[in-house]
């Protein structure tokens, strides 16, 4: 028997076949949402010194308000600041993001002098430093996260080296529920995206 | 539901292709494993340019990071048309192969 690696053309076959293996369980089973259920974090909704809400590399529409994914973790904290479980909001990610996002939320009932804003921040690292500088002057440590549910694993882990004490509070990202196809074939992009980020991380030395 | 449906039709819709390739434009329908294969082949290569394109995208984007004075976010990556871009980039490959068979392969791929 020829190894596959004898031929570049037999490689490709096996390499095209794995990708339509790939395809076709992804989009028309259920494999995918079963193993994002398997890698979510579940919410942990407990009172503490903060919300953070994560950017979610948007800034804001031409309506003035932030696009859908930023708008579900906005309206996230919101809600978790309208039931009393911090004192303080805060929202990081771009200027526009971030002004868009306040003022939602000011209009939403949350008191201009609750909301903090993290602007400059370009990665979940950077985040974390950054909110680390605001919020360390306040002893501020356990903190309520909220960002997507792909992206909640590695930023828990970025946050905890930070010096936080996060307790992840799932906003946006992909619903594991959805069996559509197409829905599947964006959670499997997500899921693999985030892996390759925490490689990154891990490589960099963040996580 | 939806599943069965795309299925449904992707498989009516290659049937009514099939007719008319063996019906109506004669082709040979013992040349479909062969054609089964190519289309694997050409799946691969797309699959080869994809992970090109993301990799040298990852390097420029993190090169640009460290040496340039704005941030370039790895996020400029993450758009369909690298998909499809792909695609036509491993159907051009292909084609190319085509018209100039590989040496050792007596024309057939």
């Amino acid at each position: 028997m020829i190894p596959a690696t004898a031929s570049p053309l037999r490689s490709c076959r096996l390499l095209g076949a794995a990708a339509l293996v790939l395809l076709m369980v992804s989009a028309f089973t259920p494999a995918v949402n079963f193993l994002d259920a398997w890698i979510a974090v579940p919410s942990v909704i407990a009172p503490a010194a903060a919300i953070v809400v994560l950017g979610a590399g948007g800034g804001t529409l031409d309506d003035g308000l932030p696009d859908a994914l930023s708008l579900r973790r906005a309206l996230r904290g919101i809600l978790l600041y309208r039931a009393g479980l911090a004192p303080v909001l805060v929202f990081s990610g771009s200027a526009a993001e971030i002004e868009g996002r306040a003022e939602m939320a000011q209009r939403l009932g949350v008191p201009a002098a609750a909301v903090l804003r993290a602007p400059g921040s370009h990665t979940t690292r950077d985040e974390a430093v950054l909110l680390r500088e605001l919020l360390g002057g306040t002893g501020a440590r356990r903190i309520l996260l909220v960002t997507g549910e792909q992206h909640m694993i590695r930023a828990r882990r970025v946050f905890e080296r930070a010096g936080f004490e996060p307790l992840p509070v799932v906003a946006g990202g992909s619903a594991h529920g959805d069996t559509s196809p197409r829905a599947r074939l964006e959670l499997i992009r997500d899921i693999c995206q985030e892996v390759v980020a925490r490689l990154y991380y891990r490589a960099a030395g963040y996580l | 539901m939806r599943e069965g449906f795309l299925l449904v039709l992707i498989g009516l819709t290659s049937a009514g292709a099939w007719a008319v390739g063996a019906r109506r434009l004669g082709l040979d329908t013992r040349a479909l494993g062969a054609a089964a294969g190519r289309l694997l082949e050409s799946l691969g290569v797309i699959v080869i340019f994809l992970a090109a394109n993301l990799l040298v995208a990852g390097f420029l984007i993190l090169t640009a990071r460290s040496v340039g004075p704005r941030f370039v976010s790895l996020y400029l990556v993450d758009d369909v048309v690298v998909l499809a871009l792909s695609v036509l980039q491993g159907l051009a490959f292909q084609a190319w192969r085509g018209a100039s068979p590989l040496p050792g392969t007596d024309g057939r791929t």
